[in-house]
């Protein structure tokens, strides 16, 4: 009987990472420019108070991005950290992805790992973008990283990260990238002043900083997400310059 | 919230209202009206413009209607006609999108020609839409029409345009003109064509998208790299030599008028193992085919073919194939009741059969007579063909739908599948669908193939049937196609090609093929029909 087939997705190696990345390969897909969408969640031990918040946060933004008009331009791919990152699922249309199957997804424990996890998901945005582009598709980028704390894990350094930014902005294959650091939970002064040097340390464009976790507050970033992939994706083509929203 | 004076009545508009921000204004929607409500009033269209604009006139064009002042007397914007559920156009621009829509090419060549038709209405209006963007055109929710929004950055009766996209900027024009229009059409309706920005694709040097038309580099240049899923090949030829005319010789001028879809040749993308192959070709377009016994007969609006020799008339309207002595003959419901047996060269038989809700597969016939399931059969008789039918299942025949080869009871809470073949019928309890709508299967060496609608879901799902129970995948295609080689393996076809599976052995294979319509049974071979010919799919490993 049919099983899902592993050769939907193509796995790749990143240079200077113990991490790949996976994506869909190009013969499939069915259009002729994306958006790709990188997430990556922070699933250390202290997330477990507001895991299924977080849950329904993806969820939300993966319901509110199909029913965008170009929800057929856009690709996702989630990943999770703690010590160490774990593909959720590589880039594939954002049509394919269901909400349903974001609940009970994420698995948390152990310390927050985050530069290895930016560095992973800017370095596969332009890495797969690369290849999109070089098939003759044009393609741009977001990038968030959502954390509750600092990086006490990676194998990175924060300069690694940056070099992984500056690339991706700098190659001229995607035409823009945004990368947004989201601090969750930010309750003390001293980690929302570490969480902004981080950002700034990284090279990120933004960082968003909610000193919360509950139900309202994540049901808010969703829209964030949601908004600003949309803006995105409108900017792809239209030759506009790119734009976060106001949280 | 904004209060705003409406037609002599005041509204105190709610955040439930609030529908879109643009850079100039908000949107707002209550009722059958939009109110566009300028952020600096010193914006808002002049009086004479949006007077103009209303005298353009048409359904599809979403013109200003009244003017809206704010509780200090200061004009603030006007209301227009609200568009429920439409979508911009850009969504249908994804070839996966028009696919999962069972958007054709004829489809898109109606939107396209009523777009067009639009754009010429304007201009005999003596308008210009100048800002002709993906986004400024609305598709209704059946995709069946058009209509033109953001009409008040227009430039008319003397008043300049306000907005213009980079995506549809002349850069060869330094003024606006029914030129510049055509071309922003020629932008959009080649994406709607091709799935692709004439001007995108990759160019070994040459990469942004304003150098790339300031330099007329598009997609035909032979240095550009295209995206697999562009479709160069489907659009019209006239066409084609327009777009060519504007996009790499920089000529200007009007669409051509004719609007007839190309047919999509078929085509095995790059690095598969499908071979397509051209049966035969008639002189008109191909309505319908049968084939068994290793012979093939296919029909169209003036007669019934062997292959590429005319043996007789065109089956009657509502009669289906049906496995005969001779080969092939057509059975239907007739005048007065009862079917008709119409015999290959043409000779027309009545017979007092009752029987409703025929299905043609694979040479047989099923129906429902009366509460029962039934398959009727051809004999020849005393030198004469007769018709017979015999019961293949009692199981509320009222409650049951009938497809190919298979048919769904749906009673009490319980849903039964019934496999019928030649005078058996197999009926299998399957609880996984209960409540889910069926909206297509088939059957065929010993595998089935349901599409169904589960409760409150949206989108599809793809459930087959086979000896190791239900397995099921969701699916954009709202149709069941199955194909079973004499080798047992299975075909079935998805949005990227096709899916190969032995039902007694575990794992998948899948084959990209570029495959325009749906799969014909070719007497256990896979094939399909385009326009006047008949072609034969061919697998290797």
């Amino acid at each position: 009987m049919p099983i899902f087939d592993p050769t939907d997705l193509s796995s790749r190696i990143l240079t200077g990472s113990h991490y790949g990345y996976s994506g869909t390969r190009i013969g499939r897909l069915g259009a002729s420019e994306y958006t790709l969408v990188a997430i990556a969640a922070d699933v250390s031990g202290s997330v477990h108070a507001f895991k299924a918040e977080i849950e329904a946060c993806i969820q939300e933004t993966v319901r509110a991005c199909r029913q965008a008009p170009r929800a057929d331009n856009l690709m996702l791919r989630l990943v999770e950290f703690d010590d160490s990152l774990n593909e959720l699922h590589g880039f594939k249309p954002l049509i394919e992805c269901k909400p349903a199957d974001y609940a009970g997804l994420l698995n948390v424990g152990g310390c927050t790992a985050l530069y290895d996890a930016a560095h992973n998901a800017v370095a596969s945005v332009s890495d797969y973008g690369r290849d999109l582009v070089d098939n003759g598709l044009s393609a741009n980028a977001i990038v968030f990283v959502i954390t509750d704390g600092g990086d006490n894990a990676s194998t990175l350094t924060p300069q690694s990260v940056r070099e992984a930014v500056d690339e991706a902005i700098t190659d001229e294959s995607i035409e823009s990238v945004i990368t947004v650091l989201v601090g969750v939970n930010v309750r003390s002064p001293q980690l929302a002043q570490a969480l902004m040097d981080v950002s700034a340390a990284v090279g990120f464009d933004h960082y968003l900083e909610l000193d919360r976790a509950d139900a309202t507050t994540l049901a808010r970033l969703a829209d964030f997400l949601s908004r600003s992939i949309a803006a995105q994706s409108q900017v792809l083509g239209s030759g506009g310059a790119s734009q976060v929203l106001s949280f | 919230m904004p209060t705003i004076r409406w037609r002599g009545r005041t509204l105190d508009l709610r955040p439930a209202d609030f529908v879109a921000q643009g850079g100039q204004a908000s949107v707002y929607a209550r009722a059958d009206h939009a109110f566009k409500i300028f952020t600096d009033p010193g914006q808002v269209p002049h009086p004479d413009k949006l007077v103009a604009l209303r005298r353009v006139g048409h359904r599809g064009i979403v013109a200003p209607e009244d003017d809206l002042w704010d509780p200090s007397g200061q004009r603030v914007g006007f209301s227009m006609r609200l568009l429920s559920d439409h979508r911009p156009l850009v969504q249908l621009f994804p070839p996966s999108y028009r696919q999962r829509n069972q958007l054709d090419s004829r489809g898109i060549g109606e939107r396209i020609g009523e777009l067009r038709g639009l754009v010429e209405h304007a201009h005999a209006a003596g308008a210009l839409v100048v800002d002709l963007n993906e986004l400024n055109v609305l598709v209704a929710p059946d995709h069946r029409s058009l209509a033109l929004i953001d009409v008040d950055s227009w430039a008319i009766a003397g008043f300049p345009a306000t907005a213009l996209a980079e995506s549809i900027r002349d850069r060869h024009s330094t003024d606006f003109s029914t030129d510049t229009d055509w071309f922003a059409f020629a932008i959009i309706s080649f994406q709607l064509f091709t799935g692709i920005h004439p001007f995108r694709g990759r160019h070994p040097t040459v990469r942004s998208l304003d150098d790339r038309m300031s330099q007329n580099l598009s997609v035909f240049h032979p240095d550009v790299v295209v995206p697999p899923m562009a479709d160069l090949d489907g659009m019209p030829g006239p066409w084609r030599d327009w777009y060519e005319s504007l996009f790499v010789y920089g000529e200007r001028g009007a669409p051509p008028s004719e609007l007839k879809p190309a047919p999509r040749r078929p085509r095995a993308l790059p690095g598969t193992t499908v071979e397509v192959h051209g049966l035969f070709t008639l002189a008109e377009p191909i309505l319908g085919l049968a084939s068994w016994e290793g012979r093939t007969w296919a029909w169209t609006a003036s007669g019934l073919y062997e292959e590429r020799r005319r043996i007789g008339p065109p089956p009657h309207p509502g009669f289906l194939p049906l496995r005969s002595p001779d080969g092939i003959a057509f059975v239907g419901p007739i005048d007065g009741g009862g079917l008709g047996i119409q015999h290959a060269a043409g000779a027309m038989h009545p017979t007092e059969l009752q029987v409703g809700a025929l299905v043609a597969h694979e040479g047989m016939l099923h129906g429902r007579a009366g509460e029962s399931l039934v398959e009727l059969q051809l004999h020849r008789f005393a030198g004469q063909l007769r018709l017979t039918q015999r019961v293949t299942s009692r199981l509320s025949a009222r409650a049951t739908r009938l497809y190919r080869g298979v048919a769904v009871t749906d009673v009490l809470g319980s849903v039964w599948v019934t496999r019928l073949g030649a005078g058996t019928a197999q009926q299998l309890r399957v609880p996984e669908l209960v409540g889910h709508r069926v909206v297509d299967g088939v059957h065929s060496g010993g595998v089935t193939v349901l599409v169904s609608q589960a409760p409150g879901a949206s989108e599809w799902t793809r459930h087959i049937l086979g000896p190791d129970g239900l397995d099921s995948t969701p699916t954009p295609i709202p149709a069941a196609e199955l194909i079973v080689l004499p080798t047992g393996v299975a075909i079935v076809r998805t949005p990227t090609g096709l899916e190969l599976f032995a039902p007694a052995r575990p794992g998948t294979r899948r084959v990209d093929v570029d495959l325009p319509t749906e799969l014909v049974d070719l007497g256990g071979r896979p094939g399909f029909i385009l326009d006047d010919t008949a072609y034969r799919l061919a697998l290797r490993r």
